[in-house]
């Protein structure tokens, strides 16, 4: 049953996730952590770490992590293996069927500007959902609260650190994650 | 010599259209285009299965340190950088989709609706096909 569910939410994922990875990433976290609560904020967001530090597609490594984790801690090894690859086939399928549809289906002429129209709308809304998944993962438990000022300062500091680091002096992503994470062991 | 330059490109250009995760797409229709639908479903499973097989690597060697105390504070240092990275990939797409100043709004609106109430993605981007759709039909 798990198995179905991961299938069919992803196929969902994949089949309507227009606007690219982006998109497709917050489609991922909406339905792990929002809609099926398998995962918490925490426990997404260091899947994201390992996605981006991984070869290949964050978007995609993330679905096949989520659907690992999604079932390990409750049901052990050899069943996550299996709702991971179910997770993959649901993300995967979508692509195929589309291939398939592109390859019978040719847009006519005068269609044209309404293409157009459709991607430069979603140029604008895009951003705006990966600005979502970073607003949403911003929870106390991952940046600290007022309570933990302690916790709270370095999280700010290092958020700053990465956001100048990519800006100004064009530092790889995963190398400045990586440096955060020494900061982290020495700090926090 | 399976296509030329220019029909990569094509390809490539293709895929980016297609909903879903670039990585399949393009093996997709780069399958697609080698060998019809047989080669379409070989270059998806190539993809996937490396990347599973790295996964399953990867979950053996980690899932034994997840509870160290070193690795959970090495975690909370790199969760907050990846909040960082995620403003910047959202800032530098904003920037180079040249959005007219009059809609500076919808980003930010959207960014708030999908991370504070939890509205589904799902919905937005229907919504901004459905609009796009129309603004390209009757405005243009």
């Amino acid at each position: 049953m798990t198995y179905l569910i991961l299938f069919i939410g992803f196929f969902f994922v994949g089949f309507f996730g227009f606007g690219g990875p982006d998109a497709v990433l917050a489609m991922v976290e909406h339905l792990v952590v929002v809609q099926t609560g398998w995962l918490t904020h925490e426990q997404f967001i260091d899947l994201l770490i390992v996605s981006k530090a991984v070869p290949g597609e964050t978007a995609v490594n993330a679905a096949t992590l989520s659907g690992y984790a999604a079932v390990m801690s409750n049901l052990g090894f050899f069943t996550a293996i299996g709702a991971s690859t179910a997770a993959m086939l649901g993300l995967a399928m979508p692509s195929f069927v589309w291939t398939e549809l592109a390859a019978r289906i040719t847009i006519p002429k005068e269609y044209q500007p309404i293409t157009e129209s459709i991607i430069d709308f979603l140029r604008v809304v895009v951003p705006g959902l990966i600005g979502g998944v970073a607003l949403s993962l911003c929870t106390p438990e991952i940046i600290g609260s007022l309570d933990t000022p302690w916790h709270l300062g370095v999280s700010v500091f290092l958020c700053l650190f990465t956001i100048v680091g990519m800006t100004a002096f064009r530092f790889n992503p995963v190398f400045l994650i990586l440096l955060s994470g020494v900061a982290g062991m020495l700090l926090l | 010599m399976w296509m030329s330059d220019e029909e990569f490109d094509r390809l490539v250009a293709q895929a980016q259209l297609m909903p879903g995760a670039f990585s399949l797409n393009l093996a997709a229709v780069i399958g697609r285009r080698v060998d019809g639908r047989r080669g379409s479903a070989v270059a998806i499973a190539a993809t996937v299965i490396p990347l599973m097989l790295l996964f399953l690597l990867l979950v053996a060697v980690f899932s034994p340190m997840r509870h160290w105390d070193l690795f959970e504070s090495m975690l909370r240092g790199m969760r907050p950088a990846l909040i960082g990275v995620l403003a910047v990939v959202a800032f530098r797409m904003g920037r180079s989709s040249k959005v007219d100043l009059s809609f500076l709004w919808v980003p930010f609106v959207v960014a708030v609706a999908v991370g504070i109430f939890q509205l589904a993605p799902l919905y937005i981007l229907l919504l901004t096909v459905g609009a796009g759709f129309l603004y390209g039909k009757f405005l243009r």
